[in-house]
């Protein structure tokens, strides 16, 4: 009786963690690890390009990308729900490669499947990311750090108004689900900076 | 009279063409791409000269850039800084800064021009939103084991006192 308690309360210890764990998206782990990397200091500078597509190896995401302009309530517009493997570049922001950042969204998931960049909140620091220009130029990144914040509020000079460097910044979907016009309660944010570049 | 026109004139020919980028004369902006209302740095070069330079643009009009003098190198580089007013066109726009000696040099400033509001881009379409309901249930169902666990050892040791 006393040792079957003991196992009740254990296991009800572990599966509440464990599901709190999974629910929050915070980790034991990471309260030790520094999640963000600097971006190193010499960096390349490219002329104005539109991306087609990108490729991120370490989450498996190989998807074209075409220019996204802004919704009617000025947020910015994001591919159509039925192009699941398809990312928008918002096209009057700077390019991939030139000073600033280049903003590319796309979406965590479909109304009934994982969509581009569903696995953008697992990227680690220090990971590439390829964008493949019209000029043929090949714009490479450097994950700097993930962050997600309120979709209700982004740190808008974080976030689009960093012309220290060529950057990038990957947003997507997080949090729990809200329902309404937003969707997600959250906007899950891959900052990257430019670290080399190459021609086909 | 006559030959020194000529040998004026030839000297002219011979020395205009390589004196425009003879010094070295650079212009740089960074950032070289801008967001309209923000602020760029203006770095020159006009070959050790000290006087002032001009630096024109429709971007943001006219500048004057003065020289410092590099504690490393020695040498006068011109440096300023100019403000995009908020409502410029977002395209490319030459830039020319034209040295005291009247020898330039040319680059271009991109300018970019959008405001977006601090909502965040809609980004999902919600089939991973019911893993939500899988977490959830991971914590209830631990809730309920906890419950259950601490209800039995409260069982147990009342019956050990009776």
């Amino acid at each position: 009786m006393k040792l079957l308690s003991g196992a009740l309360v254990l296991i009800g210890l572990f599966l509440a963690s464990i599901g709190f764990g999974q629910a929050t998206g915070l980790h034991f782990g990471d309260l030790f690890v520094s999640r963000a990397k600097p971006p190193p200091g010499e960096f390349p500078v490219l002329d104005p390009s539109p991306p087609k597509r990108i490729r991120i190896p370490a989450i498996g995401v190989d998807a074209p990308v075409h220019g996204v302009g802004t919704e009617p309530d000025g947020t910015i517009a994001t591919p159509s729900l039925k192009l699941e493997n398809e990312a928008g570049w918002y096209k009057d922001g700077p390019s991939p490669g030139q000073y600033g950042p280049a903003i590319v969204v796309g979406h965590v998931d479909t109304r009934d499947r994982p969509a581009v960049f569903h696995r953008v909140r697992e990227l680690k620091p220090g990971e590439r990311v390829e964008i493949v220009r019209r000029d043929r130029t090949i714009a490479v990144f450097e994950v700097n750090t993930v962050e997600q914040y309120s979709k209700a509020s982004l740190p808008v000079a974080k976030v689009y108004q960093d012309y220290s460097r060529p950057s990038l910044r990957l947003i997507t979907c997080g949090g729990s689900w809200v329902g309404g016009d937003d969707g997600y309660a959250d906007n899950v944010i891959a900052f990257a900076s430019l670290v080399d570049t190459y021609k086909t | 009279m006559k030959w020194l026109l000529t040998l004026s004139a030839a000297l002219a020919v011979i020395a205009a063409p390589s004196a425009a980028h003879a010094d070295g004369e650079y212009i740089r902006i960074t950032p070289s791409t801008i967001q309209a209302g923000f602020q760029i740095e203006i770095e020159a070069f006009c070959g050790d000269n000290v006087n002032p330079a001009t630096v024109k643009s429709e971007a943001f009009g006219v500048v004057t850039i003065t020289p410092q003098q590099d504690p490393r190198s020695g040498k006068f580089v011109h440096r300023g800084t100019a403000t995009i007013p908020q409502d410029k066109h977002a395209r490319a726009y030459p830039v020319t800064m034209t040295c005291p000696s009247n020898q330039s040099a040319t680059t271009t400033l991109h300018v970019v021009n959008f405001n977006v509001p601090s909502r965040g881009p809609r980004t999902g379409g919600g089939a991973l939103a019911s893993d939500n309901g899988g977490h959830s249930g991971l914590i209830v169902a631990g809730a309920g084991s906890l419950a259950a666990g601490a209800f039995l050892l409260v069982l147990a040791r009342r019956r050990r006192q009776a």
